[in-house]
């Protein structure tokens, strides 16, 4: 007996977008108690705590960091394909974005010996229009990206005025192996780091997202620079 | 310190933004739905009302819509706090809240933002007392 192939029926996202919707919801209540009492304990707010404990705790923290992280990423690339993204307008600081953004990332790149550097060109104008929120994902996207592919080092976060704001996130990692080079922002793809031993996490949808969301926003992210000694993505979006 | 009152169905969330506005030194009341928010109303004015949007029975929109129509309420101050971005903005953009903010809330965004709208409240009160 033969099996014809059933022809294949148009996918609707209603349903997935509808469920992890309610799935976001659900998560973020107890990740959100988590996280914020990880914070609590870790500053010390109910006893203080031996250099032991607090590590633990911290690492308890990086981790619900990481978290909420990977289900920001997994909500909006979802909303993304399924043409259900929205960007938002308003006006924001980009230098406060920025400094944002490392206080955000600072533990994870501290855990790994990492510096995490933030300059911002005197070009760049004190207010931006646009979806901060978005913005913010993208560059953090970059950001995690960088500290995960490197080893130790630094990863250097910078923003120029040129034609509109560009933001290059530069790492010192291995840089990617250009067979690795066409899958770079698949979704789900997880690159090796060069072949050195890097050990990378995360979803495989942190690029992808940010390209998506940057394509959202009539922006251009591309890997502007790689090589051994590291990689330099950029951002570059019309204000 | 003022007084907040937390309006949340999940559990741990309460107990956890309680630790930590108690801690600087709120005076914090806990209530698990609209409907118990409605009755703890009656016999309490809060400066800052703390308020989930997504709870199961009376909503958090319909809890917001009833504090904004009692008089003996106008200077409480209510932040929206929700799992979903653009569902906290519209509730801040439509219905009137003062302050909207995403889960994860962190302790120090949590005691910035109830300070900023408790600090705004007390100023407002102050200058409505006669004399």
């Amino acid at each position: 007996m033969t099996i014809k192939p059933e022809s294949p029926e148009p996918v609707s996202l209603a349903k997935p977008v509808r469920l992890l919707r309610q799935a976001n919801h659900d998560l973020r209540n107890p990740l959100n108690a988590l996280l914020a009492t990880a914070n609590m304990l870790s500053e010390g707010i109910y006893e203080p705590l031996t250099a032991g404990q607090l590590r633990a705790v911290q690492r308890m923290e990086r981790s619900a960091h990481r978290m909420v992280w990977l289900l920001d990423d997994l909500i909006t690339y979802v909303k993304a394909e399924a043409g259900e993204l929205e960007l938002a307008s308003g006006e924001y600081d980009p230098r406060r974005l920025l400094d944002t953004i490392k206080t955000e990332c600072q533990a994870t790149a501290e855990a790994k010996d990492i510096t995490l550097s933030v300059g911002t060109a005197e070009s760049v104008p004190p207010t931006f229009s646009g979806d901060e929120s978005a913005i913010r994902h993208i560059i953090i996207a970059l950001t995690w990206n960088a500290i995960s592919f490197t080893p130790y080092g630094t990863v250097q976060i910078g923003s120029e005025w040129c034609g509109g704001w560009l933001v290059t996130v530069k790492d010192a990692g291995p840089g990617i192996p250009p067979t690795e080079l066409p899958r770079l922002f698949e979704p789900f793809w997880r690159g090796k780091g060069g072949g050195s031993p890097v050990p990378t996490s995360g979803s495989g949808l942190g690029l992808a997202t940010a390209r998506a969301v940057a394509k959202l926003m009539r922006g251009q992210l591309s890997l502007a620079e790689n090589g051994p000694r590291g990689c330099i993505f950029t951002l570059h979006l019309p204000i | 310190m003022g007084k907040v009152l937390i309006v949340d169905d999940d559990v741990e969330i309460c107990e956890t933004f309680s630790d930590i506005l108690t801690h600087a030194g709120y005076d914090v009341r806990i209530v698990k739905s609209g409907t118990e928010a409605f009755r703890e109303l009656r016999r309490v004015i809060p400066d800052v009302v703390l308020l989930d949007m997504q709870m199961p029975g009376v909503s958090g929109v319909l809890t917001l819509s009833f504090i904004r129509h009692l008089s003996r309420l106008t200077h409480t101050k209510i932040i929206i706090i929700s799992g979903h971005p653009e569902l906290a903005a519209s509730a801040k953009a439509v219905w009137g809240a003062d302050l909207s903010l995403t889960k994860p809330v962190l302790p120090k965004q949590l005691l910035e933002a109830v300070s900023l709208v408790y600090d705004n409240q007390a100023r407002v009160a102050r200058a409505s007392q006669p004399g």
